[in-house]
């Protein structure tokens, strides 16, 4: 799961504060010095964050005096450079190409980067670009290129700053600037401060905070509902041990006092202690439904021939009495947890096995099927069936359909499912009709993992 | 309950009802005969390193086994166990945690402070029962305890 915390990314610029990633702004400035006012505790900010920066300098600082003006700020700078979390080019190696600026190949160098970033283990890319190189002929060129970073950064994990020298704007140069940037940096007074953008640009102001206020929402929401299973967790946890005395004191009252109960005494001792197992077992599948909510998934090559195959073998036998048909089509290999999408047709299988239960001749099918990148898995019982209204309950925690002898358990089986699956980055679904018997699907992404 | 110079199991459980169920557990197998039971972490570093109230109990003298739980007052279970596991005269002695967590950190903490066996007290009593006398028979018969 992302942790939603690492959206948020200190600029290091005191008065631009916290941005989120796809955060794409500018800054005028005059004298080098306004340049290493702001780019140096941008970049510091970024590789103290695990972030792979990038920052393509020209006229006038220059590479050398970029990477001197960082390495005051940061005396262990070669330790970075060693990990090669950082890149200072000057902007004729990464702008232009024989002098011609070509922007499908800039933007595409950026994702490059990006990529190349993440599968080093970096949490995403900062950069800034210079202009001061730009001819008046290349403004319009650059002017594209500039709305298409500005609509296109919002998806990657990429934060960008673009620097432009004020004695090479004209009027026109810094309305198309301001533009086209979420918002600007620049001096008054002395004093770094921030405009927002105007027209289309303050659209994007508002969405930035917008953004920044979910992104808190989230947090919070997620912070919320770790207490919650650490709480669901600790108190099903300190129910087990009452629950143990009150299973306990009821054998011991049945071992030894016996002979002192009548039938109708020991009757009420059994219905207690098959309540307590009931309640055991309830407590042992929240406390599942709260663990496969928590742990890491571990990806790996699955062959779901194999695995159904297994945990079939394991069922079974608890069929006791009744004899169930099964047919097991070919199925096609997927990537995901192993033991989790192996409860997932534990859960499923059991649930054909008790619907089944009962059923003239029962049989159970498990089939697949490929559409739009994910694959299909099914498993088909003519048993019981559902009311096809109450399809949307069925997935719900402690949601039953049926009474607790017609179908007995819990009621944390399919809920365990869907957040399994989910997790997993598929869908679940169930088709059924009273007496006709129920089909439950669940799909998994074809490829790599999403988490 | 035995005297504390003469021991073969010292159960380590704050909750009187598990105590009680898992000394009747070890009595319908008459494998209870020297159990010790201690309410608390730090009443269990006491006797076994024979300090505070147990400062006369025999040092020498040390359980075939200690059934220890994780979640106890003053001390907790997992502290007791890295104290035992750190010195030298206490490290031998074999401790099985039996406890209510099946949570896998105290899992895997347990076995990195070289616990002897993990086992989670399951609810329903038959099965709680017959766990606790397999592992009484194992320890205090099966297995070959270090000479002292």
């Amino acid at each position: 799961m992302n942790d939603e915390s690492t959206f948020l990314r200190h600029s290091g610029i005191e008065c631009v504060g916290d941005v989120t990633w796809g955060t794409h702004f500018c800054q005028f400035y005059e004298t080098p010095e306004d340049l290493t006012d702001t780019l140096v505790p941008y970049f510091k900010a970024g590789l103290e964050q695990n972030e792979f920066c990038m920052w393509i300098t020209s006229e006038p600082l220059d590479h050398k005096a970029a990477e001197q003006a960082l390495r005051r700020a940061m005396p262990h700078l070669d330790d970075y450079i060693a990990k090669g979390a950082l890149e200072i080019m000057p902007h004729d190696e990464w702008y232009l190409i024989d002098g011609v600026f070509d922007q499908t190949r800039v933007l595409g160098g950026w994702i490059h980067k990006l990529e190349a970033a993440l599968a080093r283990g970096f949490d995403g890319l900062r950069f800034t670009g210079n202009t001061f190189w730009l001819e008046p002929g290349l403004w319009r060129d650059f002017y594209d290129y500039e709305a298409t970073v500005n609509n296109i950064i919002g998806r990657y994990r990429m934060l960008g700053v673009c620097t432009y020298a004020i004695p090479k704007c004209g009027a026109a140069e810094v309305i198309d600037v301001v533009q086209n940037h979420q918002f600007s940096v620049i001096k008054r007074q002395g004093q770094w401060s921030l405009i927002a953008g105007i027209a289309a640009s303050c659209a994007l102001e508002a969405d930035r905070t917008l953004d920044l206020q979910l992104q808190k929402r989230t947090m919070a929401l997620e912070a919320a509902l770790q207490e919650l299973q650490n709480f669901s967790y600790s108190v099903s946890h300190d129910l087990r041990s009452p629950l143990r005395a009150i299973d306990g004191y009821s054998k011991v009252l049945m071992d030894n006092y016996a002979p002192r109960l009548d039938a109708e005494g020991k009757r009420i001792l059994d219905v207690i202690r098959d309540n307590t197992a009931r309640m055991a077992k309830i407590i042992d599948d929240i406390l599942d439904f709260a663990r496969v909510g928590r742990i890491q998934l571990q990806y790996e090559n699955i062959d779901m021939d194999t695995l159904v195959r297994s945990v079939w073998h394991d069922i079974a036998p608890a069929a006791g009495a009744h004899e169930v048909r099964t047919h097991i089509a070919p199925l096609p290999p997927v990537r995901g947890d192993r033991l989790l999408v192996r409860q997932v047709l534990f859960n499923l299988l059991s649930n054909a096995l008790k619907a089944t239960r009962g059923a003239p001749a029962p049989q159970i099918d498990v089939g697949s099927g490929t559409r739009d990148g994910e694959i299909v898995y099914y498993i088909r019982d003519n048993g019981m069936g559902f009311e096809p209204r109450f399809t949307d309950r069925l997935f719900g925690l402690f949601q039953r359909l049926h009474n607790i002898e017609e179908f007995p358990g819990s009621g944390v089986g399919l809920a365990i499912v869907k957040r399994i699956v989910e997790r997993h980055g598929g869908r679940v679904w169930a088709e059924g009709h009273p007496g006709r018997g129920a089909t439950f699907f669940f799909s998994l992404p074809v490829g790599e993992s999403h988490e | 309950m035995s005297d504390p110079g003469d021991i073969e199991i010292l159960l380590v459980e704050d909750m009187p009802t598990d105590a009680e169920l898992t000394m009747r557990a070890l009595r319908a197998h008459n494998l209870a005969n020297k159990l010790y039971w201690v309410k608390d972490g730090a009443e269990a570093i006491d006797f076994l390193f024979s300090q505070g109230q147990y400062a006369d109990r025999q040092i020498g003298s040390t359980p075939k086994v200690v059934l220890l739980d994780l979640r106890l007052p003053k001390l907790d279970g997992l502290e007791v166990l890295r104290r035992l596991k750190a010195n030298e005269r206490t490290r031998c002695i074999p401790v099985v945690v039996l406890t209510s967590s099946k949570e896998d950190r105290d899992i895997t903490e347990s076995y990195r402070l070289g616990v002897n066996s993990y086992i989670a007290k399951p609810v329903e009593f038959d099965e709680f029962a017959r766990t606790v006398a397999s592992l009484g028979f194992y320890w205090l018969l099966t297995n070959k305890p270090p000479v002292q």
